[in-house]
């Protein structure tokens, strides 16, 4: 098989889904930006192992799965990008014309500065175009591009990331002053054992999360994104995720005071001891919010050290 | 956490536009939580909305119609609003009669159709038809119910108003010939249109029985007013009678009166009674002016009066002629009150207490002075419209002297021929 896709991919995608491959390059309208069939058929046929035809890893795709993985793609775009990947002067004519202007307001609205806007678009320009000074081979972010999304929004992220690197690369630290802390609690101190048991019950209560629910904690308490912000991101109304904001921290209490009474607090005390101030307590939020439990991309692992931007 | 384990530029779009499947989205989820550089990526990835809802061609063609639902239902608001003004108004304002009569029958029938002349006046007299007359105040109505109101109501009210109206319409007098006005059809009354509709007889009924007035001005002999005298007014052809009593401005006035003829009777102590005759048509509004002489309070003196009346050829006519005389007319030049008025067509002949004579060319909306040709004072005005004078006379007064002269159009005078 191996063999086979390697000599004559389009052979090799028409036995797997029973579609010709000129139906997908029609569509694609590859023959504008200078995509030949093969090309095609060869990141269709890369796209659809590694995605598993959008299917559950392990799972066998059928024929109607195949061909409705590729023409859920959004072919044009998928076609245009891994055409420019390729460098093909046809295929950076048609992105100009059809990016150059999204691309510069985008990162315009990213950065919240004409010139900072203006100058991370135009560093991306060069990324994208994949050449690097050491003349090696070309290797531009657009041959990642999968085609599920679109090629607009694939640029929006990466130029997205490219931004909140820049800033994390040259962001300093800046202590915070004292005189923003409020006031110690009059509130009488808890023992050791018992700010040992509240952080452990913390733990608990947090680690039993879904990923769902730990994304909005750390989204609305740790990032302070607005419900609309975390709603887009959700797609969700903002009421949903109030509601859900509202039935999590309501849950987190009660489940806190059960994992309290579980080592060995009493109802009241377990209470009271909700009521610590959380100065006192050794306990990261940020910390236990954002621990990792599990490799959630480990399966991805291997792509991912070479695709990533 | 080691850098390795983000997820992917392609993957992060992906979940950001909502097109992950169901478990590569919860891996994702779950990386977001942990790790605040791909929230920060995702959050700023977003489409920003406005751009998102940017207009789109069919955007601004919509724009055009968006508004037409608010302008529909401000039409209809608007038409709502015209709908309940025009029943109010048809309410208060229109002649209920001219309803009955629209509603009951057709133009071209004979129950709608009167006919009068305008006899020769021997006492000050004045016939207008005012608006007025068809809003009554509640005070009047109670004491009688006006006919226009009953009008509507079921038949044993109509009935009771025939008797009254029907010497009003005698089929047999001639109007006089330019007298006559034709006008259109008044505008549909919904709320007025009565659920049953009368046997004929009774709409003819009703359409002779409109509310009159009766209005004047009580003065003796130098023309000074007479506040405080008895004022009453018999129906001569039933048993109606009713009392008033001048203001301070020697006025009086009846109102939600049926058409036909009346005897009005003045008594003011020092004065003797005066007595007149007055008749009365239906919608309008007789203007007398009584004298009363210096005498005895047992002296009675008589009058006999006819009022003039404008022709009512049909309900039609009833309303358009109510509609052109509703302007209330101006005083004399002379600043004195008139005595005479006779009215012929647009034109207007007055003479006021002087004797002076006056004329309008506009039913009295504006006055000029006649330069007097005779000697002395007009005592006598009159709009002859039958023989034996010649239809090329219109107007012809009389002098104390004894003078009679005449006119065509109440301008220019010559002296009358001596009769053989």
């Amino acid at each position: 098989m191996e063999l086979v896709e390697a000599h004559d991919p389009r052979l090799h995608l028409k036995k797997l889904c029973d579609i010709d491959i000129g139906e997908f390059w029609r569509e694609a309208d590859a023959g504008t930006v200078g995509l030949s069939k093969d090309e095609l058929a060869t990141v269709l046929l890369r796209l659809g192992a590694k995605y598993n035809y959008g299917l559950a890893a392990g799972s066998t795709a059928t024929r109607a799965q195949i061909g409705a993985f590729f023409q859920a793609l959004q072919l044009q775009d998928l076609a245009l990008a891994h055409a420019c990947a390729l460098g093909r002067d046809a295929a950076w004519k048609v992105f100009i014309a059809r990016f150059k202007e999204p691309l510069t307001q985008a990162a315009i609205g990213i950065t919240g500065s004409v010139v900072l806007g203006q100058e991370l678009a135009g560093s991306l320009y060069a990324e994208l175009f994949g050449l690097t000074d050491r003349g090696e081979q070309r290797s531009s972010p657009l041959a990642y591009y999968s085609g599920r999304g679109s090629l607009k929004g694939f640029l929006r992220a990466t130029l997205a990331q490219k931004n909140v690197d820049n800033h994390r690369r040259f962001r300093r630290e800046t202590p915070i002053t004292n005189e923003d802390l409020p006031a110690a609690s009059q509130a009488q101190i808890p023992t050791s054992d018992m700010l040992l048991r509240i952080g452990q019950s913390v733990t608990v209560t947090l680690g039993a999360l879904a990923p769902e629910e730990r994304f909005l904690l750390s989204a609305w308490f740790l990032d302070r994104r607005t419900l609309l912000e975390v709603s887009h991101i959700l797609h969700v109304h903002e009421a949903t995720v109030s509601r859900r904001l509202q039935r999590l921290t309501a849950r987190l209490h009660e489940d806190l005071l059960k994992n309290l009474q579980i080592s060995g607090l009493s109802r009241a005390a377990a209470e009271e001891a909700l009521g610590t101030d959380p100065r006192d307590l050794d306990v990261n939020l940020r910390t236990l919010l954002q621990a990792s439990r599990k490799s959630a991309f480990l399966q991805q692992g291997a792509s991912a050290d070479t695709e990533q931007v | 956490m080691s850098e390795h384990l983000h997820p992917d530029i392609d993957s992060l779009n992906a979940f950001v536009e909502g097109v992950l499947q169901e478990d590569e989205r919860l891996q994702c989820l779950a990386h977001l939580a942990e790790c605040d550089r791909c929230r920060e990526v995702v959050f700023l990835a977003q489409e920003p909305r406005s751009v998102a809802v940017a207009p789109r061609p069919a955007f601004s063609w919509r724009r055009w119609f968006a508004p037409i639902p608010v302008l529909a239902a401000t039409a209809v608001v608007c038409i709502a609003l015209v709908a309940i003004w025009l029943s109010l108004r048809s309410r208060i304002g229109a002649p209920t009669r001219d309803v009955a009569v629209r509603v009951t029958q057709p133009a071209q029938s004979p129950y709608n159709r009167v006919e009068a002349q305008i006899p020769k006046p021997s006492v000050a007299r004045k016939v207008t038809q005012s608006a007025r007359a068809r809003r009554k105040p509640e005070s009047s109505a109670e004491e009688k119910p006006p006919l226009s109101a009953r009008a509507n109501t079921p038949a044993p009210v109509a009935k009771d108003a025939r008797p009254e109206s029907a010497p009003a319409a005698p089929s047999s007098i001639q109007p006089p010939p330019d007298v006559s006005v034709t006008a259109t059809a008044p505008p549909p009354i919904p709320f007025s249109i009565p659920q049953v509709q009368p046997p004929p007889a009774i709409a003819e009924a009703r359409s002779l029985e409109p509310a009159s007035e009766i209005s004047g001005t009580v003065t003796d002999a130098s023309g000074a007013v007479v506040g405080g005298a008895n004022v009453q007014l018999r129906q001569l052809a039933g048993t109606m009678t009713r009392n008033a009593r001048t203001d301070t401005s020697g006025a009086f006035k009846f109102t939600e009166l049926p058409a036909g003829r009346y005897e009005l009777r003045i008594e003011m102590r020092g004065f003797r009674e005066a007595v007149q005759q007055i008749n009365v048509h239906a919608q309008e509004t007789a203007a007398v002016r009584p004298e009363l002489q210096v005498g005895a309070t047992a002296e009675t003196v008589e009058v006999t009066a006819a009022v003039p009346t404008i022709q009512t050829e049909s309900s039609r006519t009833v309303g358009k002629s109510r509609r052109k005389q509703a302007p209330e007319p101006r005083p004399l030049p002379s600043g004195q009150p008139p005595t005479i008025t006779v009215t012929r067509g647009k034109v207007r002949l007055a003479v006021d207490s002087v004797g002076a004579l006056f004329f309008s060319g506009n039913a009295g909306k504006s006055w000029k002075a006649i330069k007097p040709l005779w000697p002395g004072k007009v005592v006598e005005l009159v709009s002859p419209a039958e023989p034996p004078q010649p239809a090329t006379v219109g107007f012809q007064l009389k002098t104390d002297s004894g003078s009679i002269w005449l006119s065509r159009n109440g301008r220019h005078w010559y002296a009358s021929p001596p009769q053989p």
